[in-house]
C-alpha cells in the first residue's frame, strides 16, 4: 500500500471509528454505563486536546515558546461562567461573551508578548497567566477562587434540536464535532500563505523579515489565533464540567500544553492531540496503583524526547515511515 | 510596615541571589534554566535531612556543595547535547525540574517540614523586634555576591568564564577550555540556588514545591536587571522584593483598607511587564559583566 493511500484511509478509517464509537462499544458487549464512562472519559480528551492543538500552532508552526496559554483556556472558562452566574446571560449570550474576552485578551497579550525580544515572550506569558491566577485567586467573593464554581448549563437549543449537556452522548458529539472541524480549520489555515509564513518565522526570523515579511505582525496573528481555539476549548470545557475553578489558570495547565504537544510531536496538529491521548491515559492508569509515579514518568519521557527525539512521537514515526518508503 | 521593609530586604537578597545564578547560567551558556526552582528546593531540603547530623550551619555548607556538584554533573551529562538549541534546552530543564521534585517528593514526602531558627534571638531595631537571623541572612547574602564578584573580577577562572561570556569562540580561540567553564558556570549557579533555599528554610516552610515561588520573580529580575548584568540583577531584586512586601501599606491611603497580598504582588508583576516594554533590554543593559 503506499503512503498516499495510508494518508487519506487512516483519516477516514479514524473518523468513522470515532464517530461510531458508542455503537460499536455497544457491539463489544459494554453495559450502558461503561459506555457512558468511556464516553465522558474521551469527550475530556478532545477538550484537553483541542487545546493542546492550539498550542501547536504557537509553538510547533510558529517556533513561540510559551508558557501561558493557561490564560485563554480560563478565559474563555470563566468568560461564560461568570456572565452566566452573576448577569444572567443564556448560553449562546454566555458562549459569545467567552470567546469575545477570550479574543480581546489574546489581542492585548499578543500585543504585549511579541514585542519583547528574545525569551522574553515566555517570561511575559507566564507572567501575565500568574497576575491573573492570583487576581481570580483574591476575589474570590466574585469567582469562586480555588474552591470553584458550579455554574447550571443544562441544553443548547440549536434552533431544530437541543442538546442535552448532561447526557455524555450528546457532549462526546459536541466535543468531537468541535474537535475535528477546529482541526480542519487550523490544518487547512498552516496550508495558507499566512500559515507558510508563521513557518518561516519559526525557521528563521531574520531571514523572514529580511524578505520584508511583517514577522511581529505574524507573531501576533499566531497568538490570537491560538488564543481563540484554547478560549474555545475552554467554552467546551465549561459545558461539559458546568464548573470552574483558579487551578485552570495554574501555569501546570500551559505546561501540560507543552508536554503534550513536545511528547505528541510539535509542527503536525496532529501529534498533540495523539500526545495528550497517550498521557490521559497513561495517568488514568497510573493513578490506580502509583499515582505520585506519574510526573517522574512525564520528566523521564521528556528529557529523552528532548535529547533523542525532538520531533516527538508523531514527528519521529513520520522519519521513520517517509525512509522506509524511500529505501 | 518596619518589619515588612525589613523582610522584603531580606526576601530581596534571597530573590538575587537565585537571579545571580540563573543570569550567571544564562549569560555563559545562554539556558534558560527552568529547574532552578528545583536546585533551590534540593538545597533546603537537603540541608533539613543534614541538621540533625551536622547542625544548621554544617549544612549551610554542605548542602549547596552538594548541589553545586550535582548541577555541574546534569550541566555534562543532560544538557550538553542540547545546548544551543533554545527550545529544547528550556524542554530539558523544564523535565528535570519534575524529576527533582517528584524524586524529592518520593525520599522526603510531602510535608512541609521546618527547620529551627539557629540564632532563636531578635534584636530592637527603631524600635521594632526583629529576629538576629534573618538579618544575618541578608549579611550572608552580601558575602557571597561579594565573593562571585571577587571570584569573576579578581580570579583567573573568573577571568575565563568573563570571557566566554562575552565571545564563546574567542575565548576557545585563545585556548580556554570552554566546556569546563560550561560545567563551572551551571555549577555554581546551582550552588547560588541551593545556598539561597538553605538560607530560607528556618523562616519558611521546606517541601518538594517551595521552588515554585521564587522561580518567576527570579526570572523577572534577570530580565528587567538586565540579561549579563549582575549587579542590575542585584538592585532589581532588592526594590522588586521591597515594593511587594511594602505596597499594601504604602496602598493603604488611595485604598482605603490594606491591600491583600496576592493583589500587591499581582500589582508588583504587571508594573514589571510595563518596565519591560519600555525597556525591552533590561533597565541596566550597557555592561555586560558576568
Amino acid at each position: 500500500m503506499t503512503g498516499k493511500a495510508l494518508r487519506v484511509l487512516i483519516p477516514i478509517g479514524g473518523l468513522l471509528l470515532l464517530g461510531f464509537l458508542p455503537q460499536i462499544l455497544g457491539l463489544f458487549g459494554l453495559s450502558a454505563r461503561q459506555t457512558a464512562f468511556w464516553l465522558a472519559l474521551l469527550t475530556q480528551l478532545f477538550i484537553w486536546g483541542l487545546f493542546a492543538m492550539s498550542y501547536d500552532l504557537l509553538l510547533g508552526y510558529t517556533g513561540l515558546l510559551s508558557l501561558g496559554h493557561a490564560i485563554f483556556f480560563g478565559l474563555g472558562i470563566y468568560g461564560v461562567a461568570l456572565s452566566t452566574l452573576h448577569w444572567g446571560f443564556s448560553p449562546w449570550e454566555a458562549l459569545g461573551m467567552g470567546l469575545a474576552v477570550t479574543i480581546a485578551g489574546a489581542a492585548m497579550i499578543g500585543a504585549i508578548a511579541v514585542r519583547v525580544p528574545g525569551h522574553g515572550f515566555l517570561i511575559v506569558t507566564a507572567v501575565v497567566s500568574l497576575i491573573l491566577y492570583l487576581l481570580v485567586d483574591a476575589e474570590s467573593g466574585w469567582t469562586g477562587g480555588t474552591n470553584g464554581v458550579t455554574v447550571r448549563l443544562p441544553q443548547l437549543d440549536f434552533g431544530l434540536f437541543h442538546l442535552s449537556l448532561f447526557d455524555s452522548h450528546q457532549g462526546y458529539r459536541l466535543t468531537l464535532g468541535a474537535l475535528i472541524s477546529s482541526y480542519g480549520v487550523l490544518r487547512w489555515l498552516t496550508q495558507t500563505p499566512l500559515g507558510r509564513a508563521f513557518v518561516l518565522v519559526r525557521e528563521n526570523e531574520p531571514r523572514a523579515e529580511a524578505l520584508g515579511y511583517p514577522t511581529l505582525r505574524l507573531k501576533f496573528i499566531a497568538f490570537v489565533i491560538s488564543g481563540t481555539f484554547a478560549g474555545l476549548a475552554g467554552l467546551l470545557y465549561v459545558l461539559i464540567n458546568q464548573f470552574a475553578e483558579a487551578q485552570l489558570l495554574d501555569w501546570t495547565v500551559s505546561a501540560n500544553a507543552l508536554i503534550w504537544t513536545l511528547i505528541g510531536g510539535s509542527g503536525t496538529l496532529s501529534g498533540p492531540l495523539l500526545g495528550t491521548g497517550l498521557l490521559k491515559l497513561f495517568e488514568h492508569i497510573l493513578s490506580g496503583w502509583w499515582p505520585q509515579g506519574y510526573p517522574l514518568f512525564v520528566g523521564l519521557l521528556l528529557l529523552v524526547i528532548a535529547l533523542a527525539a525532538p520531533r516527538g512521537l508523531l514527528g519521529t514515526l513520520r522519519v521513520l515511515f517517509i525512509r522506509g518508503i524511500q529505501r | 510596615m518596619g518589619f515588612a521593609a525589613l523582610n522584603g530586604f531580606v526576601w530581596g537578597f534571597i530573590i538575587a541571589l537565585m537571579a545571580l545564578g540563573l543570569n550567571l547560567i544564562y549569560g555563559i551558556l545562554r539556558i534558560i534554566n527552568m529547574a532552578h526552582g528545583a536546585l533551590y528546593m534540593l538545597g533546603a531540603v537537603i540541608a533539613w535531612s543534614l541538621v540533625p547530623f551536622i547542625g544548621f550551619w554544617g549544612a549551610l555548607i554542605v548542602a549547596p556543595l552538594l548541589v553545586g556538584t550535582f548541577g555541574a554533573f546534569i550541566e555534562r551529562t543532560a544538557l550538553r547535547p542540547v545546548e544551543g538549541q533554545p527550545t529544547l534546552t528550556i524542554v530539558a530543564t523544564f523535565a528535570l525540574m519534575l524529576i527533582l521534585q517528584q524524586a524529592a517528593l518520593m525520599l522526603f514526602g510531602s510535608g512541609q517540614q521546618q527547620i529551627a531558627d539557629p540564632i532563636g534571638r531578635s534584636f530592637s531595631l527603631f524600635g521594632l523586634s526583629y529576629p538576629a537571623y534573618r538579618l544575618s541572612v541578608a549579611l550572608l547574602a552580601v558575602a557571597a555576591v561579594a565573593g562571585l564578584w571577587l571570584f569573576l573580577q579578581r580570579t583567573r577562572v573568573g577571568r575565563w568564564v568573563r570571557a566566554v561570556s562575552s565571545d564563546r569562540e574567542l575565548a576557545a580561540g585563545l585556548g580556554i577550555p570552554v566546556p569546563v567553564v560550561y560545567g563551572l558556570a551551571f555549577g555554581l549557579g546551582s550552588y547560588l540556588a541551593a545556598l539561597a533555599g538553605v538560607l530560607v528554610a528556618p523562616f519558611t516552610s521546606v517541601d518538594y514545591l517551595m521552588g515554585f515561588d521564587v522561580l518567576i520573580p527570579a526570572f523577572i529580575v534577570v530580565i528587567v536587571g538586565g540579561r549579563g548584568n549582575l549587579s542590575g540583577s542585584l538592585l532589581v531584586a532588592i526594590a522588586m522584593s521591597e515594593m511587594e512586601n511594602t505596597l499594601p501599606f504604602l496602598a493603604q491611603p488611595l485604598w482605603g483598607q490594606l491591600l491583600q497580598p496576592t493583589v500587591a504582588r499581582a500589582l508588583m508583576l504587571a508594573l514589571l511587564i510595563v518596565l519591560l516594554l519600555l525597556r525591552p533590554q533590561g533597565l541596566f543593559a550597557k555592561q555586560t559583566t558576568g
